[in-house]
């Protein structure tokens, strides 16, 4: 029995809580009889998806991870829930997106260094936008092949956003003129948004890339590999198959106490022929 | 400028200062107590935590026995040098001695303000080879946990509900168990902003910049009436000063402070620092939920003029200094 399959029965028996844990998993178990009905129930009125269904408000991580996961079940319903969700996420911006804010930006809030006309998408409304949800949504936006005008700002915004050093973190670079660490999962995600993008083979991307495997190899966290597989994966990077095999050895040990995301992501990350989120294949 | 012009401006700055107050100042429950109890021991090194946490908590004596602890360190990101994070014996030794006093259980929570994979901190910070090996105490990550809606209590915040995580509220007792540092936007952080820590980064994002846009005191005051702390083991032996929470330098203060009041506990960290606490603005407007006045607390072990010092503050935080 492979590493995957154990994984996959792990996952199986797995209880999921969130929309991260259900959507990862609906992913990792597409072809196993994976139903989306529960995640199609749990969409919000607005059209988006809450990080726990009935808790605070939608927010834009969780609906393109939601978007991501019901694009491998091409059946007739989930059209609507799609547009539903896309309306949704066209209309949520970062608040730097305004002049107002912009103002304040520019002439009095400097400590924190990022150029507020570049603009992607906040974690939730009301917030300035973040590298993880701005990534995801735009790859939600490549998988469903729906234009949005927004996209090149948040593409920029990535751009901005990088560590000087490489990689990101979650979205700021500097602050009082100091350099922040970037992180991993952030930088997995970052670099696959900008996969399908004319940024794919900028410095920052190469530097990124570098840093991602190097970061992570002396590291056992099945989530962080999940995701730096994935991404290395996307760009043909040799270092996918030397995390690759880390992720087998420090997952097998550990399938029952790993969380469903971490789980998912695993068994994502360990698919021969590499998993691609559609719009990231070259 | 004329005496006229002076005590015309010196009356509305007054005014100024009140209004400001009158916004804040009856929204804050008041939990204050006669006294509080605070106490400072001398630690040098991380070895000597277990003897030292025994002998802070034989000295204040929480009522542990049957009950169920939670233990909230201040968790942020991994670096190999900077001194960040709530450390990992001081953590571990205070566990053993909890379970010690009779505690039922002793969890230990935190959901990391900058990093999603919180595993992944454990493992590089040594916290997950300190649990492993004290074997009797499970983590929570309070960034992915159950949640449960609660009433802000101060509306000091526009939001109109809070979503904490349901083992913050689980417990019987929580201690918070911050890192001694300066904070590049709160000016200290210490066992109250420790508190930004128990929301679940999985409903608000990662860095948690709701409570930002909501105001950093705001939230921490918000923050403090709803979730009420009942203890606090502050980590001052390796501490922060300077441009804290990430990129100071380390202080060696060499001590823990231990309290049974998190506003006396922050006040007596703020005086180690050479900071008057009373210039801390959000302690200032929590003063309501504890003791912050000197001649309140009980000062207990190490007195705390023979151990202060003089941290290092970021240009604009000097007015925090006081008559220090």
């Amino acid at each position: 029995m492979t590493i995957r399959s154990q994984v996959l029965d792990g996952l199986n028996a797995a209880s999921h809580y969130g929309i991260e844990d259900l959507a990862l998993s609906l992913l990792a178990l597409r072809e196993s009889g994976a139903d989306p009905e529960s995640l199609l129930r749990s969409q919000d009125r607005s059209g988006g998806w809450c990080a726990i269904p009935g808790a605070g408000e939608p927010g834009v991580f969780h609906t393109a991870l939601a978007l991501l996961a019901l694009r491998r079940f091409r059946r007739l319903p989930l059209q609507s829930a799609a547009d539903h969700a896309f309306r949704w996420l066209s209309d949520v911006r970062g608040l730097e997106s305004h002049w107002l804010w912009q103002w304040k930006f520019r002439l009095f809030d400097r400590q924190v260094r990022f150029d507020p006309s570049k603009s992607g998408w906040p974690w939730v409304p009301g917030t300035v936008s973040w590298v993880a949800p701005t990534a995801l949504a735009v790859l939600a936006f490549q998988a469903w092949h729906r234009e949005s005008p927004r996209i090149p700002s948040a593409f920029d915004m990535l751009l901005d956003r990088a560590c000087p050093q490489g990689g990101w973190n979650a979205g700021n670079s500097v602050v009082l003129g100091v350099e922040l660490d970037p992180h991993p999962d952030f930088t997995a995600m970052a670099l696959l948004a900008l996969g399908d993008s004319d940024h794919s083979n900028d410095a920052v991307v190469h530097r990124s890339l570098r840093y991602l495997h190097d970061r992570l190899n002396r590291t056992s966290s099945p989530y962080s590999l999940g995701w730096a597989v994935l991404a290395l994966s996307a760009y043909g990077h040799a270092g996918a198959e030397d995390l690759r095999s880390q992720l087998e050895r420090a997952t097998a040990a550990r399938i029952p106490a790993l969380p469903s995301r971490a789980l998912a992501l695993a068994a994502l990350a360990l698919e021969q022929p590499p998993f691609r989120f559609e719009g990231t294949v070259r | 400028m004329n005496r006229r012009s002076l005590l015309a401006g010196s009356a509305l700055a007054a005014t100024a200062a009140l209004a400001v107050r009158q916004q804040w100042w009856p929204r804050v429950p008041r939990r204050s107590r006669r006294i509080s109890r605070a106490a400072v021991l001398r630690c040098d090194r991380y070895e000597h935590t277990p003897g030292v946490v025994r002998d802070g908590l034989r000295l204040l004596a929480p009522t542990v026995r049957g009950k169920r602890v939670l233990l909230k360190p201040n968790l942020v990101e991994y670096s190999p040098t900077a001194p960040i994070n709530t450390h990992p014996m001081l953590i571990a030794s205070t566990v053993d001695a909890l379970y010690m006093l009779g505690a039922a259980s002793v969890t230990v929570a935190d959901g990391p303000g900058h990093v999603r994979d919180t595993e992944l901190l454990l493992a590089e910070c040594g916290l997950r080879a300190q649990l492993d090996e004290v074997g009797r105490a499970e983590f929570v990550d309070l960034n992915f946990d159950s949640v449960v809606r609660v009433d802000p209590a101060t509306r000091l915040t526009q939001l109109s509900e809070i979503w904490l995580p349901a083992s913050i509220r689980a417990g019987d007792v929580l201690i918070s168990m911050p890192k001694i540092k300066t904070h590049h936007w709160a000016g200290v952080t210490l066992s109250l902003k420790n508190l930004f820590g128990v929301v679940p980064g999985s409903i608000y994002g990662w860095p948690k910049n709701v409570l930002h846009w909501q105001g950093i005191e705001n939230s921490i005051v918000e923050l403090a009436a709803s979730v009420p702390v009942h203890f606090v083991i502050a980590d001052g032996i390796e501490a922060m000063e300077g441009n804290g929470p990430l990129h100071g330098p380390m202080r060696r203060l060499g001590c823990l402070v231990f309290a049974d009041d998190p506003v006396a506990a922050d006040a007596t960290c703020c005086r180690l620092m050479g900071i008057d606490p009373a210039r801390v603005r959000h302690l200032q407007m929590a003063s309501s939920l504890g003791n912050l006045q000197p001649d309140r607390i009980e000062q207990r072990g190490e007195r705390i003029e023979t151990l202060m010092q003089r941290f290092d503050l970021l240009p604009g935080f000097g007015h925090l200094r006081g008559g220090f």
